[in-house]
């Protein structure tokens, strides 16, 4: 299944995305590397339309001088998805993603149907976990399995403009690592919540997750063995597995129905 | 004896005593042929009496100069009646107040992990925090019993552990989703103690397992030795292995295990052992033999064909041995009280070992044995070492 990339003009600005399928909407938020197609991707498109927005400033696209931080651009999100999804529908967020989604989920709850957040930013606790500086050390938090990567690599000025946009939008005042203003607000998420997280991942530590799963109200949280911070390309078949099966059933995900 | 060489006693590592106890069924009449073992003819009344004796003979090796109390878990033969060593723990650690509880282990790639680390976390707040923890990977045989690939043995035992680790520390709920364990919710009652969680022991006979439990920081456990020379190789590739790992090992890391017999004198203690390691090696060894032979020509047990034979030829090296021939290459501990001093001073000076695991009751030796030798232990021998 082959994504496509339209563009979008919005009140609040120009917004390029990645569409494909047919089926239910998704709308997948992507980490701070960028859209990837990534095999769960590619798999999600077979029956679900997954909508791909691209954060202006990411991917070679221009940036908004009117997006100040992940809130901001969790609005510009909304207005995208009021105007070409409809509601409710899913979403699942990558990372820098997840933060995003949950701001979502907090200023327009009705929006969203199933979240899920994979390896989710925003909270780091004691500036624990975040990406290191060097290369070598930077692919090793990612990866565990860097030769499972299938996408192709992007080039170093649009991976520094990611980089640029993503500084810019995440950092919090006062050099804070979390997110205080959404931590107070997660109660106010009313999706039923799937958080991912890399059993290996020293990006976004253990306790990130436990800290949304004490917080939003009906949500499970589950590690991925054998993966760093990309789940999605380390364990492609897992993260599928478990996308599809709590797309499918929510809070039922949890019962083994046994071999079909 | 030849003066230490690789190791240095550091200050504050007294060495430790494990009594472990393999609970062999002592009265076998028959030899075995085949594994598993028929049960034809044995009497459970029986057994309820051995695991009286047995469960006493650990419980008061904590008055006898004994720092550790252990067992371990084997299935579907004589040679330990053990299958659930936990059972065992949990009486331990109701009938004791001082003695680390050392289950050495749980096999973990044969059972469910979730399940190790809430049986593990019990006996932990059970003893208020005595638990040593073994993540063991068994003996090849035994994945027949269980009908586990024993190709997957590695990969199992790692997750195993990954997830056991998350169960002891996580406090709030979590789901994983693994390569052989899926578990969407988890989150154990009571969580153990010990912070921030029991200390971990596994096997480090070889180059392979070595780099696991280095990785884990692990306490590493070695027996079955062959001479000291070969241990002290072993012991010298954890300790290079753990560096590249960011730690260094301390004696209290290196768990030697031997088996022991002490009597008034070396002549009865050799004789005990003789008579002991006979029954050991015809009635409670033999079942397995073809078994293990079988898991190891057919899988990947290990993964190294050549470490597979060594395994083999440890096995025939030590049966093959005399008893005094055993004590002099350091493969066992036997002897009256100043001969075993001597042996104990020489495994810790080669080896730089602070816990010397020693099996109490080999093969069918008498309990009269067993209760006299803890008696001259905590007499004449804990004097000696205390200060080691």
């Amino acid at each position: 299944m082959s994504y496509e990339i339209r563009r979008t003009e919005l009140p609040g600005g120009v917004l390029h995305y990645h569409v494909a399928g047919q089926g239910k909407p998704v709308l997948y938020l992507h980490a701070a590397g960028g859209v990837s197609i990534t095999r769960p991707l590619e798999a999600l498109a077979e029956n679900h339309t997954v909508y791909a927005p691209v954060t202006p400033g990411f991917d070679g696209t221009a940036p908004s001088d009117d997006l100040k931080t992940v809130a901001d651009y969790a609005a510009l999100v909304a207005d995208f998805a009021a105007v070409a999804l409809e509601e409710p529908f899913d979403v699942i967020g990558s990372s820098f993603g997840s933060w995003v989604a949950m701001w979502l989920a907090v200023l327009r709850p009705a929006m969203v149907d199933h979240l899920i957040l994979q390896v989710p930013a925003g909270f780091r606790f004691e500036g624990k976990g975040g990406l290191p500086d060097d290369p070598a050390g930077r692919k090793a938090a990612l990866y565990t399995h860097p030769e499972r990567i299938t996408a192709p690599a992007k080039p170093d000025a649009v991976m520094a403009a990611n980089r640029r946009t993503y500084d810019a939008l995440a950092t919090l005042p006062g050099g804070a690592t979390v997110d205080e203003a959404l931590s107070a607000r997660l109660n106010e998420i009313e999706a039923v919540t799937l958080i991912l997280l890399g059993a290996d991942d020293p990006v976004v530590p253990a306790e990130a997750g436990a800290h949304l799963k004490q917080r939003i109200p009906v949500s499970q949280r589950v590690f991925v063995f054998d993966a760093a911070h990309s789940i999605e390309v380390d364990q492609p078949e897992r993260v599928t597995r478990l996308w599809f099966e709590f797309l499918m059933r929510g809070q039922g995900f949890v019962l083994n129905r046994g071999a079909a | 004896m030849r003066a230490p060489t690789h190791f240095r006693r550091s200050e504050g590592h007294r060495v430790k005593f494990n009594f472990f106890h393999l609970m062999p069924y002592p009265e076998f009449d028959r030899v075995p042929h085949e594994w598993p073992v028929s049960t034809k003819g044995i009497d459970s009344r029986r057994i309820t009496g051995l695991y009286r004796t047995y469960v006493d003979q650990l419980a008061d090796a904590e008055n006898s100069g004994f720092d550790w109390i252990g067992c371990n878990e084997h299935h579907y033969s004589p040679y330990g009646l053990n299958p659930n060593p936990n059972l065992i723990a949990s009486a331990l650690a109701m009938r004791t107040d001082k003695a680390k509880i050392a289950v050495m282990g749980n096999l973990l790639p044969l059972l469910n992990p979730v399940r190790v680390a809430e049986e593990y976390a019990m006996i932990d707040v059970m003893s208020g925090g005595r638990l040593i923890a073994g993540f063991l990977r068994g003996i090849p045989h035994e994945y027949i019993g269980y009908n586990i690939p024993p190709d997957h043995s590695r990969s199992r035992l790692r997750e195993a552990t990954e997830l056991i680790l998350k169960c002891w520390t996580e406090d709030e709920p979590f789901g994983w989703e693994g390569e052989h364990y899926q578990f969407p919710a988890v989150s154990i009652w009571p969580k153990p103690i010990q912070k921030p969680h029991p200390r971990i022991l596994m096997s480090a006979s070889n180059a392979e397992s070595a780099e696991f439990v280095a990785k884990s920081r692990a306490i590493m456990g070695i027996t079955l030795i062959q001479n000291i020379e070969a241990a002290k190789e072993a012991i010298t590739h954890f300790k290079t292995v753990s560096k590249s790992y960011g730690w260094e090992p301390t004696p209290d890391d290196i768990l030697v295990g031997q088996q022991f017999c002490l009597c008034d004198t070396d002549e009865e203690a050799q004789a005990q052992m003789e008579g002991a390691q006979t029954y050991f090696h015809q009635t409670l060894m033999r079942p397995q033999r073809a078994a293990q032979q079988l898991v190891l020509q057919q899988s990947r047990y290990y993964a190294g064909a050549d470490i597979g034979a060594s395994f083999q030829k440890r096995l025939a090296t030590l049966r093959a041995r005399t008893v005094p021939e055993q004590i002099d290459a350091g493969s066992i501990i036997c002897g009256g009280p100043e001969t075993v001093v001597k042996q104990i001073k020489r495994l810790r000076d080669e080896l730089g070992c602070g816990i010397i695991n020693l099996t109490m009751k080999v093969g069918n030796m008498p309990d009269a044995v067993v209760r006299r030798g803890m008696e001259l232990f905590r007499d004449r021998v804990v004097p000696q070492v205390a200060g080691m």
